[in-house]
């Protein structure tokens, strides 16, 4: 079975939003079974920046669907979108 | 200066065991990106080459490999490997990073798989209109000509299905392991007469921004922001909007001036298709409009659907589909539960001739033509008309279990 590195956008709730804070919270809610590579800032518009969290989880059943639930529980994350995904080799 | 190479995305797919990731890894080698010396001599040098750096839990580098680029003389590639489960088709179809064309793998010695259809049908509907068909593991056939032929035949009757042109396209023998036909021609398949993967890569047309398609953007936030108003962020899909543009957001039916645009913080005067952005609207309040609905001209408004024709695939389905099923349809950015109205005619995956019409259900692997109505309005385009808003993927009980595209509808206003 092979590894998907995969890039989740969060979006935040308002351009206010404490994203150090959130980005501890994002390194604490990756489920066991997939792994944490980093963040980056994006700035997008008026203010909002969002984050771009790298996970590898596995090319298998469930996807990043778990990482992504996990995501949108974190207060500050209006919503969570998978913006690219590619298998390591 | 020397003329900036134009650049495109190269999506890799196929069966996961035909030898996807030993052919990328032999571009990117040749491409500097995987350094020569970590070459090993051996049948399996690329396969060393990635072991080693799983060894030595190199994360780093093999996650950078996977983002890395490579040259050919006319354009530079960015080599996006397919996940083989099918749990990410709804990230392929509903995210952002779209592939500008394709390498189909299939390995001589398996053949046409399951997992190849599914990937022909995924390519079609993702748009990718530019195919290049790699026959690998010619070396465990000893390159045999007969074999690679009826393959050939094989495979271009697959795609027929999906409406891509055989002639069209170019179907190269080749041994990822061994190198052959990937930057030279082999001496080990001199009845070969068709150019090299690399050279293959170079008869690509450069991929156009879909400017001249109406404008489509659709919402995934909408923002209050204090000082400025009613922010919708989301990606341009198509088309052009610029600053005073008047825009409607469908199905919510509102509509508003566009007073100003930004992206990565700075204003801009139009966006393109590509741009991330957020932008003013005024006239439009916060609560008026949500993720799932989409931006275009008030006179060329986004389209709803009272009900449409869809192709699909069933990837995967523990039961079967039959008229009054109701899953969810992941579609850009929204998500709309949809009652399948009609099962029109079930299709032969090998000829795409009707193999039957007006079928009593579905189940994995077949392609059909249905009718669906969505439960709440839901802005859905015709792929013929405009290929970026007219896919989706279907989701129940936590499973992508179809894909498909939407063929014709019958609009709700």
């Amino acid at each position: 079975m092979g590894e998907v590195v995969a890039t989740i956008k969060l979006m935040p709730e308002s351009p206010e939003v404490d994203l150090e804070k959130m980005k501890e919270e994002v390194m604490a809610s990756i489920p066991e079974d997939a792994e944490f590579h980093k963040i980056d800032e994006e700035p997008i518009a008026f203010g909002l920046v969002a984050l771009n969290v790298m996970v590898v989880v596995g090319d298998s059943e469930g996807g990043t669907e778990q990482v992504e639930e996990n995501l949108a529980k974190i207060s500050g994350v209006n919503n969570v979108e998978v913006t690219d995904i590619r298998r390591l080799m | 200066m020397a003329k900036e190479k134009e650049h495109m995305n190269l999506a890799f797919i196929g069966h996961v065991d035909h030898g996807k990731s030993t052919l990328v890894g032999h571009l990117l080698l040749q491409s500097g990106a995987i350094a020569e010396q970590q070459l090993a001599k051996g049948e399996d040098k690329f396969r060393f080459v990635m072991d080693k750096l799983t060894e030595e839990r190199e994360r780093g580098v093999t996650i950078d490999l996977a983002h890395a680029r490579f040259d050919t003389p006319k354009y530079e590639f960015t080599i996006v490997d397919c996940p083989g489960h099918r749990d990410f088709v709804k990230n392929m179809i509903t995210g952002a990073s779209q592939a500008d064309a394709a390498v189909l793998v299939v390995a001589i010695d398996d053949g046409v798989m399951p997992q190849t259809k599914e990937h022909a049908f995924l390519a079609r509907t993702l748009g990718i209109n530019q195919l290049i068909i790699a026959i690998n593991k010619m070396d465990l056939v000893k390159y045999d000509e007969g074999k690679f032929n009826d393959l050939k035949q094989e495979v271009s009757d697959l795609i027929k299905t999906v409406a891509y042109k055989p002639s069209e396209i170019d179907f190269i023998p080749l041994s990822a392991f061994e190198g052959d036909n990937i930057t030279k021609l082999s001496e080990n398949t001199p009845w070969y007469k068709g150019p090299t993967l690399v050279e293959s890569l170079d008869k690509f047309t450069s991929p156009e921004k879909p400017t001249n398609l109406p404008l489509r953007v659709p919402i995934q936030d909408v923002y209050s922001i204090t000082g400025v108003g009613t922010v919708p962020v989301g990606r341009v899909e198509t088309g052009i909007m610029k600053k005073g543009d008047n825009v409607i957001f469908e199905p919510a039916g509102k509509s508003g001036e566009v007073k100003s645009i930004e992206m990565h913080h700075e204003m801009l005067d139009m966006a393109e298709p590509g741009d991330n952005v957020g932008f003013n609207v005024r006239g439009v309040g916060k609560n008026d409009i949500r993720r799932g609905d989409v931006a275009g001209h008030t006179d060329n408004a986004p389209s709803v659907a009272k009900e449409f024709t869809a192709q699909i695939v069933v990837l995967q389905h523990p039961g079967v589909i039959t008229v009054g099923y109701t899953p969810v349809f992941h579609c850009h950015t929204a998500q709309v539960a949809c009652t399948f109205l009609e099962l029109q005619k079930k299709l032969d995956p090998a000829t795409g001739q009707v193999k039957e019409e007006n079928p009593d259900f579905l189940k994995t692997g077949d392609a059909a033509f249905v009718v669906v109505k969505p439960t709440k309005p839901m802005v859905i385009e015709k792929i013929k008309d405009i290929p970026h808003m007219g896919r989706f993927a279907i989701r129940d009980m936590g499973q992508t279990v179809a894909a498909g595209m939407c063929i014709d509808m019958v609009k709700a206003k």
